[in-house]
Order: structure tokens, then C-alpha cells, then sequence
């Protein structure tokens, strides 16, 4: 799992390391989808709470779980 | 039955499985070694972004049909999703491509499909914010979701036309099978996961819409003057 | 028997609806004239752009063509339903559902007309600017331009409705037009590149037969939306 010259492994048949790309991909896609669906839950409540009579959203978010 | 909870609840946690699996267990990929990782992913986002774009499409039909705006909603909430997921996807392309290719950006037929894609959902995003009158609103964008996604597959095919340098589509077959197992959680993870997030947005774009609808009318103006005159 | 009498009088109403259209745009043709010098003048752009390189402008040359017919069609497209707006005849449309389709092929074929006129005018100037030259058939060419232009017109007429009484509308039409027709753009810079520099491959006709595809299915389907369009 050495970062080994991922770019001068192009064209060389394997690539070797390359788990900065990994782990950048999985982080920004983790955060936007944790993000965006703490977002939704969020307008989601407050327009709960506006239907129904006037009450406090009683609805939390569930425990995301990360890797 | 409000099922976006326990979607969210039920695809967040089956990503998790899935990606621990992908990226801990499972062994690297025969040619691109731990950057194909990215597979667990990249793949998931790109069936998901499409059955929710498909979602957007179906109910633009029936909102035209039904000119209701529990549809109008869902074609919003389902296109908004779509939108994030798509370009998600294009950030997860080119950072596969760079490893894999040498460049961020490429003719690649998918990442340039995800590209257009973008954009047109988008325009329709954006025409759903300049529209005031909500019925105009729901039949324009309506229009405008059928149109962009009756393009989705022609402008698939011409690209690949152009050049084709990505790998055959990942389906199950391609795929080494210590890999499949974990693609396929990840995926249905994935799809729950975005299903539920457009249900949540669903219920808070119909409430906006039904109060948008409910907004008090203003009284008649008095009837105006007539003063006998011609 | 009353079908064939229905969609000849339907045809009857298209091509009055064109013939009126040409006879507003002819009677305006200083207007026609000003795009035309438009579209030359996008053409001089590329080529100021991109430089001396005589290479690279002969190879690209149906590419700096069809984005010039691209944003002529803006303009183009933009007018189309201009008229009805300003005396207000977008409502007696609304009133006639059996002349919906026909308005709206009318006025999607005017458009087409006028773009290939656009295309027509415009390559003997792509041949002068940037040295091209003509290795395939002239029908092949003429083929592939007018296809281009209708699958351009088809989304284009649409849209052009669908933001007629709208304030963006001058930014709406190219933001929802331009991705949309990315494979007809495709398939007609690489038609007309191809007849221009030559084609070993023979690969003219399937670009040719990927633009046909693009025009059937969008003639059809706005044909189908223009009357929700219209209603609303």
C-alpha cells in the first residue's frame, strides 16, 4: 500500500498505490451525501412541523453511520 | 407510510458494509490495483443517478397528465437528487480517470454524458426557480424533463461514437466475482440511500408548493366606475 | 375515410402557418440580413481566435460552422413567437387545439427553412476563411446541414414557446437548448467534417442516420408537448 509514482505507472500495465485518489473519492462522496441528507432531513422536519398542528418536530435524524 | 427514514437508515448503513468490504477485504483489481476501489463507489452512484433521474421523468408524464402537484414535486425532488448524484459522479470520473488515464477530463462517453447531463437537469432546476405562476411552473418543467431525458440515451451513443476508452459497462460479468458482492450492496446501499433522500425532499417541496397554493386570495377589486359616459 | 381528410387539412394548416411565417420574415429580411452578418462575423471570430494555423482551421472548420449556426439560432429561434406575443395572439392558439400541431410544425419548419438558408449562405465563407474544401458529394453536404438545422429547430421551436412570455427568456433558450442538442451538434460537425476533408472509413452515414434519429424523435415528441406548452 506504498504510494508508489502513480502517474509514471500509466501505460505500464499496473497501478501502484493510488490511494490518495481512493480516499479523496470516498471522502468528498461520503461528505456531500451526509451533508445533503442531513440537509433534506432538516426541511423535511420543519415542513412536518408546519403541516401538522403547531408541536415540535419529534422526528431526529438517524445515527449516520461512518466508515 | 413515511419510508424515507428507514431507507435512509437501512442504504446508509448497507454503503458502510459495502464500502468497509471494498475498500478493507476485498483484493485490489487485476490492472488498476487499489485505485479500482473507486468502483465501489463510482458504479453505485451512476445506476442511482439514473433510476432517479428515470423517477424525475416518470413523474414529469404524470404531472402533465395529472397536473397535480404532488407530481410536480416529485419531478423537482427527484431532478434535485438526480442533479447532486450526477455530479458526484462527474468529480468520482475524473478522479478515476487521472490514475487511470493521465487526465482529469477525457471523451470518455460517460463522463461526457454525465457532463451534459448535469447541465440540462440543472436548466431545469433553474426554470423552476424563474417560473412564478405555479401551474405554468409545473407543465414547463414538466416539458423540460421529458425532453432532457428522452436525450439521455442519444447523447450516450454519440459520444461513444467518438472514442470509447472506458472500461465495458460494470456489470456483474465484468467484474471479478470477490468484487461483485460488494458492488452489489453498495449499490442497493446506494439507491435506498438516494430514494430516501428524494422522498424527504419530495415532502418538503409539496408542503412549499401546497402552501404556495394556499396563499390567501386577494378580495376583488371594487367594480370600476361607470359613469354613464361612452 | 375522415383520417386522410383530417391530416390533409392538417398539412393545409402547416404549411399556411409556414408560408406566413417565411412572408413576415421575408417582409423583415433586413432582419435576415443582420444575422446573416451575425453568423459571418462569429466566423471571423474563430478565426481570429484560433490563429494562423491553417492546419487546425481546414480541420475544424465544420466545427466553427455549426457553433456559428448555433448561436444564430438564438436569435433566430428567439423571434419566433414574438409576434404573438406582442399582439397578444398567444391566447387564441390556446383556443384551436386542432391548430396546435400544425402551428407548432409550422413555425418549427420555418425555422429549419431559414437555418439551412443560414447554412447554405454560410459555406462558401467556412471554404474562403479557413481554407476548406469540399472532398465529399455537394448532396451529402446539403443532407447532412439541413438535418443538422432541423434537429437545431425541433427542441428549439419548443423552447422558443415555452419562454416566449417569460423575462430570462434570452438566457433561458440558449441554457436549455445548448446541452440538449449536444449529439445533434455531434453528429453534424462530424457529417460535415467528413465530407469536407474526406472519409476513408465511411462514417459519413451513420452520423447521418444518428441526426435523423435525433430529428424523428424530437420532432415528434415537441410536437406532442407543444400543445401543453401552449396551454399553460
Amino acid at each position: 500500500m506504498e504510494p508508489a509514482a502513480v502517474d509514471g505507472a500509466v501505460g505500464a500495465g499496473l497501478i501502484l498505490g493510488g490511494w490518495g485518489y481512493v480516499w479523496v473519492v470516498y471522502g468528498v462522496s461520503w461528505t456531500v451525501l451526509v451533508l445533503y441528507t442531513a440537509l433534506a432531513l432538516v426541511l423535511r422536519g420543519r415542513a412536518l412541523a408546519a403541516e401538522s398542528s403547531p408541536s415540535p418536530s419529534a422526528e431526529n435524524p438517524p445515527q449516520e453511520s461512518t466508515s | 407510510m413515511k419510508w424515507e427514514l428507514p431507507l435512509i437508515g437501512l442504504g446508509a448503513i448497507l454503503l458502510t458494509i459495502a464500502h468497509v468490504w471494498g475498500l478493507f477485504i476485498a483484493p485490489p483489481e487485476a490492472m488498476m490495483g487499489d485505485v479500482g476501489r473507486i468502483l465501489y463507489i463510482h458504479v453505485p452512484t451512476a445506476w442511482a443517478a439514473l433510476v432517479i433521474l428515470t423517477v424525475s421523468f416518470i413523474a414529469a408524464i404524470g404531472a402533465l397528465w395529472t397536473s397535480s402537484y404532488g407530481w410536480d414535486a416529485a419531478v423537482e425532488a427527484f431532478a434535485e437528487v438526480g442533479v447532486i448524484l450526477t455530479a458526484l459522479l462527474l468529480f468520482q470520473g475524473s478522479m478515476w480517470a487521472k490514475p487511470t488515464w493521465g487526465v482529469f477530463w477525457t471523451w470518455d462517453p460517460r463522463l461526457t454524458t454525465s457532463a451534459v447531463l448535469v447541465v440540462l437537469f440543472l436548466g431545469v432546476l433553474v426554470l423552476r426557480r424563474i417560473v412564478d405562476n405555479p401551474e405554468k411552473r409545473l407543465t414547463v418543467s414538466a416539458v423540460a424533463t421529458i425532453i432532457a431525458y428522452v436525450d439521455v440515451p442519444i447523447v450516450y451513443f454519440a459520444i461513444k461514437w467518438w472514442r470509447t476508452l472506458h472500461q465495458p459497462f460494470s456489470s456483474p460479468d465484468t467484474v471479478d466475482s470477490a468484487m461483485v458482492s460488494p458492488l452489489r450492496v453498495a449499490a442497493f446501499g446506494m439507491l435506498f440511500l438516494a430514494i430516501g433522500i428524494a422522498m424527504a425532499r419530495w415532502r418538503s417541496i409539496r408542503a412549499r408548493l401546497h402552501t404556495e397554493a394556499d396563499a390567501p386570495e386577494l378580495p376583488d377589486l371594487p367594480a370600476p366606475l361607470d359613469l354613464g359616459g361612452t | 375515410m375522415s383520417v386522410v381528410a383530417d391530416f390533409v387539412s392538417v398539412l393545409k394548416q402547416i404549411v399556411q402557418v409556414l408560408r406566413k411565417d417565411l412572408l413576415i420574415e421575408w417582409r423583415a429580411r433586413s432582419r435576415a440580413f443582420a444575422l446573416a452578418c451575425f453568423a459571418l462575423t462569429i466566423l471571423l471570430l474563430f478565426s481570429f481566435a484560433v490563429g494562423p494555423d491553417t492546419a487546425a482551421l481546414r480541420q475544424h472548420a465544420g466545427a466553427y460552422l455549426w457553433l456559428s449556426l448555433l448561436l444564430s439560432s438564438t436569435l433566430l429561434l428567439d423571434r419566433s413567437f414574438q409576434i404573438e406575443v406582442e399582439s397578444g395572439a398567444m391566447e387564441t392558439l390556446v383556443l384551436a387545439p386542432t391548430n396546435q400541431a400544425a402551428v407548432y410544425y409550422g413555425k418549427a419548419l420555418s425555422n429549419a427553412l431559414q437555418l439551412s438558408l443560414l447554412a447554405a449562405l454560410m459555406f462558401p465563407a467556412v471554404l474562403a476563411l479557413f481554407d476548406g474544401r469540399l472532398d465529399g458529394s455537394p448532396l451529402l453536404l446539403g443532407v447532412g446541414l439541413v438535418l443538422g438545422c432541423a434537429g437545431l429547430s425541433a427542441p428549439g421551436t419548443l423552447y422558443a414557446a415555452l419562454t416566449a412570455r417569460l423575462n430570462s427568456r434570452q438566457l433561458l433558450l440558449p441554457l436549455l437548448l445548448f446541452p440538449l442538442i449536444v449529439p445533434c451538434l455531434l453528429a453534424s460537425v462530424k457529417a460535415t467534417t467528413l465530407v469536407m476533408t474526406g472519409d476513408p472509413m465511411n462514417q459519413v452515414d451513420s452520423w447521418l442516420k444518428l441526426l435523423l434519429a435525433f430529428d424523428v424523435v424530437y420532432w415528434a415528441v415537441c410536437g406532442v408537448l407543444f400543445g401543453k406548452v401552449i396551454d399553460a
